[in-house]
């Protein structure tokens, strides 16, 4: 095997000899795609807060922006009442334990469940259980109405995919306006373990007919904090 | 201006009208005209069908016979892709090459030379009837060329012109493909007529014999209302010249 | 099911007279097409976005041993295995030996071309290993035993109702044709794969050289869930899926998912820098690379052609083809399909088994149009037709044909004279009957001849 390794590298050497007559780049390409993003990036706090939720919307998620943890609590237990859920999976630090604590406070049945306490096989097992999760993302990309999970922060993935319905907190100060600002701001360490999540899993493989809920949660619901 | 004629082969032996409305529209203008002689072919429809050593003879006349002229036009825009942008993937003579070159600046498809070079859309015809134009393949693509034969047609008055559904969708021709799938073809003529029958055009106007002849034939064969018509006899028709 | 390219002409025959699949694709891809340039009409710099996506893609295939190494350094880093592979059959003795090592009984795949060109699958079940695929159309293209129609639609040339016939039979359930409920039936069904398998297969969009990194994209949440939950990840990816640095992402992800889906985004974009069940508790223990060979590195030898490698595998020139937009996927006889696939396919198999491949097409130009990293495929074709012919592998009549026409064209009196015979029997013809053209003229009247031709005509009108 190490045999094709270097045979490949070594036809791919001869290759790299042999030149291409190269189209003219123009030099001031980057600029002009820097101009084009310019031209449809909100200026404001506020527009970028309204173009994300457009775009989520557009991509069939739900979005609510909440003053504090209490109208969070709201919501959260709604949804769960609607759906019968009596369990939920929380992680993230602060603003959702904050909520799922006020949850507890109001129905006691409600069971919270950490998922990072449990080892694996349990952790998948459970969490394959539990239909809903209350997540926290780390920045949101307005331009396309995504959420970003970088590992580092969430230390986990699996309740994103394995509930049904799915639940992100989200700081309005953490909205970048586009991919290319994302990965200006993220730590490259960071990027290399994250994913991008837009709206709830879905397919059109069946006569290219819309169906949300595909694999992985048929709803994702965005709580935005100011 | 001394224009000199390319006359493309499907032209010279099945459609001369169009290229005969062409020298009537130019000699109106004010522009002598004239016709090399010993012209023969392009390549074309050998070039693409995979065989180029064949025709770097054909080429290199073709060079040889019209580098020395003022200015070319030909009713084709796909012939006029052959010279000015496959010419140079062909292993023709170097000495030629600078040749090639000056032709490419100075050889022109009809529509494009009459907006692009002589500048002008309205010729001062009248042809109140229905029309559609399509885009042929090389035309539009490989020169570029889509405003200008719309221009020439919005110029007549009292036509009405609509626009097709899928104007520049291929209309299955592509030469000896026309043959080699001709079930394909067929399939895509036929959709490109649908087409034409939805705009409810009486004729439908383009600036390739090639999509044309291929088009009306599908027309005819199947008792369809529209038929094709060269984008110069539109306009030769629109002045009243008998072609 | 087996298909040879070297069958299209039957393949074409069978294709044009499905209604039903012609129906679907055309359906398909027209839904695509409006999706595509509904979200390109919103991205200002789409055209200059292209340039530089090209520009980046000459970047890496020029330079390809170098961000080669660099990608598997980085991976090393990352504690990413890599491993190669020269051809199919080394991909697929790679992936068994990994299985048998760790005992792997049963694998989830994610959608993956790559695994296809290899004919994993097969030689998996020859070895008692049960593999399943869980992209939904991939699923259901699998328990029909035939091969994707699409690049990124495997399934679009079934109606609901074949796959709830299909369900019925295969998964012995009730009959339903709503695609709600279909799904639901595969969700419920694969979910209890995820959860069981041993490994996870999946391919790659691309791979990021300067760091080490994986990136997947996707909608159904298929692929995470098989990245994700086995203990093995095992990644089949072309050794030209790659692109420099974090940086390009973005502008690939712009480009992939408008061309692909009319998307301004997939719903998920996957991010793999290694193992991750000692970091975070979860996910695979051993995350493994296959960088698969099996005729890219010859191209990337070729000046003009090697940029055929530059494809992100959007599926945009299939869509936007009206050759294939008649016939679907599986007339091209080859995993690789539409426009591309026909440059593509003689590339890898050689002018004798490609020689079909490049007729499928009329040279209009429409895929080079959309194509998010300007791949000039119809030169491309051209350039191929001519291999073809010059290998010998063009039909003889045709090349009799060219032949003659090329040597009248050179001598005027002698092709005036040739081209003078059929304006005469037109002249013979009873006045309307169309030349006969055979074939041409199933469906098609000829163009009458001129028995004078323009020549005469002109020179008559300029003499009055």
């Amino acid at each position: 095997m190490s045999d094709s390794r270097d045979i490949i590298l070594e036809t791919l050497k001869e290759a790299g000899q042999i030149p291409t007559k190269r189209e003219a780049v123009p030099q001031d390409l980057d600029e002009r795609i820097a101009r084009g993003l310019e031209k449809v990036t909100p200026k404001t706090q506020q527009g970028l807060i309204e173009q994300f939720q457009k775009e989520l919307e557009l991509v069939s998620g739900e979005f609510h922006r909440l003053k504090n943890a209490n109208a969070a609590a709201d919501i959260v237990l709604e949804i769960m009442k609607q759906n019968g859920y009596e369990k939920i999976t929380v992680t993230g630090e602060n603003i959702c334990q904050r909520i799922s604590d006020i949850m507890i406070k109001v129905d006691e049945s409600i069971v919270c469940v950490d998922p990072l306490n449990l080892p694996y096989p349990e952790r998948k097992e459970l969490l394959a259980e539990v239909p809903i999760a209350l997540v926290e993302a780390s920045f949101g990309i307005t331009d396309i109405g995504a959420l970003v999970f970088p590992y580092d922060d969430s230390q986990t993935s699996l309740p994103h995919f394995l509930s049904e319905c799915v639940i992100s907190v989200i700081s309005g100060k953490n909205l970048v306006p586009n991919q290319f600002d994302l990965f200006d701001k993220l730590p490259p360490e960071k990027a290399k373990n994250m994913v991008f999540i837009a709206g709830p899993s879905r397919t059109a493989d069946i006569e290219k007919i819309l169906i949300l809920g595909a694999h992985g949660p048929r709803r994702l619901v965005v709580l935005m904090f100011d | 201006m001394k224009i000199s004629l390319f006359i493309p082969c499907l032209t010279e032996h099945l459609y001369p009208e169009s290229a005969l409305s062409m020298v009537k529209i130019l000699n109106h203008l004010g522009h002598e005209v004239e016709y090399v002689e010993n012209q023969t072919c392009c390549g074309q429809p050998a070039f693409n069908s995979g065989y180029r050593k064949e025709i770097i003879p054909i080429a290199e006349r073709f060079i040889e016979l019209f580098k020395d002229e003022e200015v070319i036009v030909a009713p084709s825009g796909s012939c006029v892709a052959m010279i000015r942008v496959f010419y140079r993937e062909l292993a023709i003579r170097k000495e030629l090459i600078p040749g090639l070159e000056a032709l490419n600046q100075k050889i022109f498809e009809f529509t494009e030379f009459l907006v692009d070079v002589l500048k002008v859309t309205r010729l001062g015809g009248r042809y109140p009837h229905k029309v559609t134009y399509h885009d042929s393949c090389h035309l539009n693509r490989e020169l570029g060329v889509r405003e200008q034969p719309r221009e020439l047609i919005r110029g007549i008055r009292d036509i009405d012109f609509v626009e097709m559904e899928k104007s520049d969708i291929c209309c299955g021709f592509g030469g000896t493909f026309s043959y080699k799938q001709k079930g394909i073809s067929i399939e895509m003529v036929k959709r490109k007529c649908k087409y034409i029958d939805e705009s409810e055009a009486d004729f439908c106007i383009g600036a390739d014999s090639s999509c044309l002849m291929n088009i009306d034939g599908y027309l005819r064969k199947h008792r369809m209302k529209a038929r094709t018509m060269h984008i110069a006899e539109l306009l030769a028709k629109s002045l009243d010249f008998e072609c | 099911m087996h298909l040879s390219p070297l069958k299209t002409k039957k393949y074409v025959k069978a294709a044009l007279k499905d209604e039903r699949v012609r129906k679907a694709v055309d359906k398909a891809t027209q839904t695509v097409i409006n999706a595509r340039k509904h979200v390109i009409d919103q991205i200002g710099y789409w055209e200059d976005l292209r340039l530089k996506n090209h520009a980046m893609k000459r970047d890496v295939i020029e330079n390809l041993a170098d961000y080669l190494q660099m990608f598997e350094s980085n991976c090393r880093k990352n504690e990413i295995q890599v491993l190669w592979a020269a051809d199919a059959l080394e991909a697929r003795q790679i992936i068994l030996d990994l299985a048998k090592k760790n005992g792997v009984k049963k694998i989830v795949k994610s959608k993956s071309l790559t695994t296809e060109e290899i004919e994993l699958n097969p030689a998996l079940q020859e070895n008692g290993i049960e593999s399943l695929e869980t992209d939904l159309g991939e699923y259901i293209v699998q328990l029909m035993d035939q091969i994707p129609s699409h690049l990124t639609m495997p399934a679009m040339h079934l109606s609901r109702q074949d796959i709830g016939r299909l369900f019925q039979e295969k998964l012995c359930v009730e009959y339903t044709d709503d695609p709600v409920a279909l799904m639901g039936i595969a969700r419920k069904i694969l979910r209890e794969h995820f959860l069981s398998s041993d490994m996870g297969l999946s391919g790659a969009n691309f791979g990021v050289a300067g760091s080490g990194v994986l990136c997947i994209l996707e909608n159904e949440a298929n692929a995470h869930l098989t990245l994700s939950l086995p203990r093995l990840h095992v990644v089949v990816m072309g050794i030209e899926k790659l692109v420099p640095d974090l940086k390009s992402v973005p502008f690939i992800l712009k480009a992939l998912a408008s061309s692909a889906t009319g998307q301004k985004s997939t719903c998920y974009v996957n991010f793999i820098g290694g193992p991750s069940r000692e970091k975070y508790g979860e996910g695979p223990e051993e995350v493994i690379v296959i960088l698969l060979d099996n005729g890219r590195s010859k191209i990337v030898k070729e000046p003009l052609l090697r940029e055929t490698l530059f494809c992100i595998r959007c599926g945009a020139c299939l869509n936007h083809c009206p050759v294939y937009q008649q016939i679907g996927g599986h007339a091209y006889g080859s995993v690789y399909m539409g426009p591309i696939g026909i440059c593509l396919t003689p590339q890898y198999l050689g002018e004798s088994e490609g020689r079909h491949s490049p007729s499928l097409c009329s040279i209009c130009g429409a895929c080079y149009d959309v194509c998010p990293v300007k791949i000039d495929m119809p030169r491309h074709i051209l350039m191929l037709r001519n291999r073809i012919v010059e290998k010998g592998y063009s039909m003889k009549a045709e090349r009799i044909g060219m032949k003659g026409w090329a040597f009248l064209t050179k001598h005027p009196m002698l092709y005036r004279l040739a081209t003078w015979f059929p304006g005469q029997f037109q002249r013979l013809l009873p006045k309307g009957m169309a030349f006969p053209a055979p074939g041409y003229t199933r469906d098609r009247v000829m163009g009458r001849f001129d028995p004078k031709g323009f020549r005469k005509r002109y020179f008559k009108l300029r003499d009055i």
